[in-house]
């Protein structure tokens, strides 16, 4: 049943997309009001057969209905009813379909949420995702079928893959791909506005609120996967610039630089023509990360289905739309460019150069990602390119981006008297680099110039922006203490506690980078070594059964100052039925340092390889990205109308 | 003829500014570009010596059954990999992945020296039991298929 039903469902709603994609070409013919009534009912329409298929999935894995094979390849009885929900977006079909439905969930957004646009523009936007919908749902019917049924049917499923079997992995993917299927909004958006041949500003306000809030599930979203990475992995790293992260870092580059060139579209009226650009480019990056994931080119966790012709599928769809739309951008954007004289201290000016350093960042790691897949496809030689070169590039080019973010957010409009930027700025900026010079050769013993180059750019974004947000603190709280609470221009708290997290981030980067220490050994039960300031005593080693693993669990023991600190039982676990070997990192976090240890391989009965990691103020990391994510929300509730401070 | 007023003068000196940052900002990705290209090889590529020496590079195949050893009081692990047709022998210092094993696919990074040893870096298995690195299982496809034409 739960097969025909899906698959009746999923074909109904691909049938109504493709009536919600045709009402573009009845502009003639119906009424607007007519027009958009349709639109709008269908979407939601859309939405609810698609959540019903979802759904009836959901029940499929909870029920653990194995004639699905989808089911039967990514569950198994024994696994715990959380894990059986999630692995509903575990592999493949079932993660296209969370695509869907995320998609049909923003396209039924579009209309409740439509504030001041006009009804014309809404309908075409609508329209436009109907046509994306359309592919995903033909895509998900002919070539990854949750629903497909598996004869004969297995007593029990093969299992969901142990990496998988986390807590964060729980929440990744839907939130990433909110995110990532968020960038759509933009993209139609854009379409619906080359075709319309017109723009006002408050479009452009409503547009960004959409826009941070794709980039704020984008900012969890990977986050998530980074915090997974480095629980999960056993190898100590959050970041490997491994082609799937990358792929869903060049949306987020590039939706970042949408959301910095939106606010001059929004205040000044220029570079619209560069925003709708972007929106296209930002989404047609979220396609080819979808590409990339999906299409099984890629060597990584993420990569679940070796099917070309799935990849092949999404590769012509990619070029179809980046084609059409970019075709659209280059013969109508003409009439979206407007002039506007501003000096080269001008804000405007600043924010030119973010997007143009964004834009440049996006470029060259999709060109480290795609060249060693362009080159092994015609069979040019199998290359890679190493993390070094993307670390290199990215700090290169971001350098200039955070130094110019204090800059940004103390210049004006049009022009700034550069005497008086100078004066306020330079002295956070002579504070920064001592502060820096005095923590770093004091506290680490250390001059790595890159490092004191980091942390002193950190501490002035740092600075700046909380110096900015308490002048407008101080400034409201003078007057009567509520009304002015209320009325505090929440884009200047977004914008203050977004680049203080990148501040606290980067800090929390280069320190865990350059002055963690690392010890591979063998340690016999009862040894000690000393990390930094901290003893490790390796107490024991303990069997221990679950519901689909057992395990070796070692007990470790830490001590400062000869003071008991805590206990660690970092885990090898063997999973039941997939006999894959999962090592489970133990890692103590606080705020100044994590400690991390991973059990390797025992070599003779009581001697066994050990991994500890001590990173200083990786923290920070995750702090710094939950600061970007609360300033992301606050700049989703401002009021576009607040007072601007310039 | 276009021409030169104050606002195409100041045109024209963006174009030239855009122009310098974006080509120096080429030069500089092409640079980093191709000092971090590490390109793959495998055991028969190297037996015939097109694998350069000392430079950063990756080979692939599978680990021949019964190669291991493991030295007893440190790190260092010896063995062989082999595409069917060659073989060749491997060093590596540090902890394996867990899905390491003989007569299973890896890709490993590192160097290799002049006595057609590789020493490895990094060592890479497969994520799970039905996924081999694509290098190693194109590799293995090639020889398959060489195999079966014979």
């Amino acid at each position: 049943m739960i097969t025909e039903i899906g698959n009746l469902f999923l074909s109904i709603s691909a049938t109504l997309s493709l009536c919600m994609f045709s009402i573009i070409f009845l502009k003639k013919f119906i009424d607007v009001d007519l027009r958009y009534a349709f639109c709008k009912n269908l979407s939601f329409i859309v939405l609810s057969l698609i959540f019903l298929s979802f759904s009836f999935l959901v029940y499929a894995f909870l029920i653990d209905d194995f004639s699905l094979r989808y089911v039967a390849s990514n569950s198994n009885i024994s696994l715990e009813n959380i894990y059986k929900f999630s692995a509903v977006w575990g592999a493949h079909e079932g993660s296209i379909l969370l695509w869907v439905l995320i998609l049909s969930l923003w396209s039924a957004c579009i209309p409740l949420f439509s504030g001041k646009i006009p009804k014309r523009i809404v309908i075409d936007m609508i329209s436009i995702m109907g046509v994306l919908l359309l592919f995903f749902l033909v895509f998900i019917l002919f070539s990854s079928n949750p629903f497909d049924r598996i004869f004969p049917i297995p007593l029990n499923g093969k299992d969901l893959n142990p990496l998988l079997q986390d807590p964060g992995l729980i929440i990744h993917p839907p939130l990433l791909y909110i995110g990532y299927v968020g960038t759509s909004v933009p993209f139609v958006f854009a379409v619906a506005v080359l075709i319309d041949g017109h723009i006002e500003t408050e479009w452009i306000s409503w547009l960004r609120k959409w826009v941070i809030s794709s980039w704020v599930f984008l900012t969890i979203g990977i986050s998530l996967g980074s915090w997974w990475a480095y629980h999960e992995l056993g190898w100590g790293g959050w970041w490997f610039w491994d082609p799937v992260e990358n792929a869903s870092f060049m949306p987020w580059l590039a939706i970042t630089a949408l959301l910095h060139s939106l606010i001059v579209s929004e205040k000044r009226g220029i570079f619209i023509s560069w925003s709708i650009l972007l929106s296209i480019l930002t989404f047609s990056l979220s396609l080819l990360g979808t590409f990339l994931v999906r299409s099984g080119i890629l060597v990584s966790v993420h990569a679940f289905a070796n099917d070309p012709e799935r990849g092949l599928y999404i590769l012509i769809f990619l070029s179809l739309i980046i084609g059409s739309s970019l075709i659209l951008y280059f013969s109508r954007s003409s009439k979206l460019i407007f002039y506007r004289e501003y000096s080269v201290t001008s804000k405007e000016f600043i924010l030119l150069i973010n997007n143009l350093f964004l834009t440049i960042t996006t470029f060259a790691i999709l060109l480290g990602t795609l060249y060693p897949l362009i080159t092994s496809s015609l069979d040019l030689g199998k290359i890679s390119v190493g993390a070094p070169y993307f670390n290199f590039i990215f700090s290169a080019l971001m350098l200039p981006v955070v130094f110019l973010m204090a800059p940004a957010v103390y210049s004006n409009w049009s022009k700034t008297n550069y005497n008086s930027l100078s004066k306020k700025l330079g002295k956070i900026l002579f504070y920064s680099l001592v502060i820096a010079y005095v923590w770093m050769n004091f506290y680490y013993k250390s001059d790595i110039f890159i490092v004191y180059l980091g942390i002193s750019l950190a501490l002035f974004t740092i600075i700046s922006s909380t110096i900015k947000m308490f002048q407008i603190f101080d400034n409201t709280f003078e007057k009567n203490y509520f009304k002015t609470l209320l009325s505090i221009p929440s884009s200047i708290i977004a914008n203050s506690l977004a680049h203080i997290g990148i501040g606290v981030l980067i800090i929390g980067v280069t320190v865990s980078t350059y002055y963690s220490s690392q010890k591979e050994i063998i340690m016999v039960k009862g040894s000690e070594i000393l990390i930094k300031d901290t003893k490790i005593k390796f107490v024991d080693v303990e069997g221990k059964l679950s519901s689909n693993y057992t395990s070796q669990m070692g007990i470790f023991d830490a001590y400062k100052n000869d003071k008991y600190v805590i206990s660690f039982f970092p885990e090898k676990r063997t999973y039941n039925i997939q006999k894959n070997v999962m090592t489970e990192a133990a890692i103590d976090s606080r705020l100044m340092r994590d400690i991390y240890i991973a059990l390797g391989e025992n070599i003779a009965d009581d001697s066994w390889v050990v991994r500890i990691y001590y990173k200083p103020f990786i923290q920070l990391l995750w702090y710094g990205v939950g600061l970007m994510i609360l300033g992301g929300f606050f700049g989703i509730f401002s009021r576009t109308n607040s007072v601007n401070n310039n | 003829m276009i021409k030169i007023t104050s606002r195409n003068k100041k045109t024209i000196a963006k174009v030239l500014v855009f122009f310098f940052a974006i080509s120096s900002f080429s030069s500089l990705l092409i640079y980093a570009f191709s000092k971090n290209m590490v390109y793959f090889y495998t055991p028969t590529q190297v037996s015939k010596k097109e694998a350069p020496l000392n430079s950063h590079i990756r080979v692939g195949g599978m680990v021949k059954v019964n190669s291991f050893i493991k030295s007893k009081d440190s790190l260092k692990v010896y063995f062989k990999i082999h595409d069917l047709d060659q073989e060749m022998n491997v060093t590596y210092e540090g902890i394996l992945p867990d899905l390491f094993a003989e007569g299973q696919g890896v890709v490993m990074s590192g160097k290799l020296s002049k006595d057609g040893t590789f020493v490895a870096s990094e060592v890479l298995a497969k994520h799970d039991e039905n996924y081999m690195p694509p290098e190693v299982a194109d590799m293995m496809k090639e020889k398959n298929g060489a195999l079966y034409k014979k």
